[in-house]
């Protein structure tokens, strides 16, 4: 265990809240190994420089409230204006298409039920159905006994 | 000129602002745009970004506050509304490439040797010397993922503890962990490698001024 490498236990926590037991095994490793203490001191610096940091910080301006109302407020009538734009460049086009979706739609409800295909039309269509052309061909198949397939296969080894 | 507003709970200043009433969204802003600055202030480190996120996050928190349903603070719930606002105007940002010595400046590169031996934070007395500092993570913090930038900030810069990352972000515990782990391994190699080049470069110079 005293020989394992550390940094394993540098990244796990915050350096900071390392027990005592985990830093003496940190400061029993860094006498003998050159590479975790190089690591140690990295994560020591990387720390206190989080540190300096996260101290860092910013208060709201002066007036931020009133700006940011006005900002608000300023977004609400520009989107009520935008959409005033849009319906005067758009609403002849927009009737338009809403007057041909309400048509289109009462054609399909008011128009009589047509039927889906010509009588005569279905007998040569059932013809070719998928069923029959896979029953034919499963019935082709099946008239072959294995004996003649076996001699099939013979004659065609013979031919070679 | 509130009103009285500054006298009410935070739910009933939420009701009232989702009703329309201005000034209490007005104390809603006055009430928690510290809170809002400080942690904006984690993440970005020009004032101008800093009031850029506070007012994108005020105005997203002005048209969802009907989604407030008062079960937690409101303190909180505008906490993980800027935690994600922050997260994405970050992941919108261009992230720096991995950075070297040559991007630092002479006076990076000398407070990097001259506290690698022994740094401590009470030794940072100078304001001078906290700027550079400053600067320095903020240069090492910009070529890592806006995750690990907070998880970083948040639990080893502030001492935050996991699980209030977790409910800051809605991540499990242990996806918190995992980040923070490859997070603090990233920035201590990099932190490694800045350490070695500014030893190199300054015995590069002494030699020279031999």
């Amino acid at each position: 265990m005293k020989n394992e490498h550390i940094t394993h236990i540098l990244d796990e926590f915050p350096l900071d809240i390392l027990n005592e037991s985990d830093l003496t095994t940190i400061k029993t490793h860094i006498t003998n190994c050159e590479n975790c203490r190089e690591s140690f001191k990295a994560a020591n610096v990387s720390s206190v420089l989080l540190k300096i940091r996260a101290r860092e910080t910013f208060e709201p301006p002066p007036f931020f409230e009133t700006r940011l109302m006005a900002a608000w407020r300023d977004g609400q009538v520009k989107s009520v204006a935008a959409f005033w734009r849009w319906w005067q460049a758009s609403s002849a086009v927009v009737s338009v298409m809403v007057i041909t979706v309400v048509l289109l739609l009462l054609a399909t409800i008011l128009a009589p039920t047509m039927p889906n295909k010509m009588p005569e039309q279905a007998s040569v269509l059932d013809d070719y159905s998928t069923d029959n052309v896979i029953l034919d061909e499963s019935n082709l198949h099946a008239e072959l006994t294995t004996n003649q397939a076996l001699q099939i296969i013979y004659e065609q080894q013979k031919l070679k | 000129m509130l009103d009285g507003h500054e006298q009410l709970s935070e739910i009933e200043l939420a009701n009232r602002a989702v009703k329309g009433d201005e000034i209490a969204f007005a104390e809603i802003v006055r009430r928690f745009s510290p809170r809002v600055f400080h942690f904006a202030s984690r993440f970005f480190r020009e004032r101008a970004l800093v009031e850029e996120a506070a007012q994108e996050v005020f105005l997203r928190v002005f048209t969802q506050l009907k989604n407030f349903e008062g079960r937690g603070s409101l303190e909180g719930w505008l906490t993980r509304i800027t935690t994600n606002t922050c997260l994405n105007l970050l992941r919108s940002a261009r992230r720096q490439p991995e950075l070297t010595i040559s991007n630092l400046s002479e006076d990076e590169s000398q407070w990097l040797e001259t506290h690698a031996a022994s740094i401590s934070i009470e030794r940072q007395h100078l304001d001078e010397e906290k700027v550079i500092a400053a600067d320095l993570v903020h240069k090492v913090l910009a070529t890592m993922s806006p995750d690990d930038q907070l998880v970083l900030m948040r639990i080893d810069g502030e001492g935050i503890s996991i699980k209030e990352i977790a409910e800051q972000t809605g991540w499990s515990e242990s996806k918190v962990k995992v980040t923070a782990f490859r997070a603090r391994r990233k920035m201590r190699e990099a932190t490694e490698k800045l350490l070695n080049g500014a030893a190199k470069k300054n015995a590069g110079a002494a030699k020279v001024n031999r």
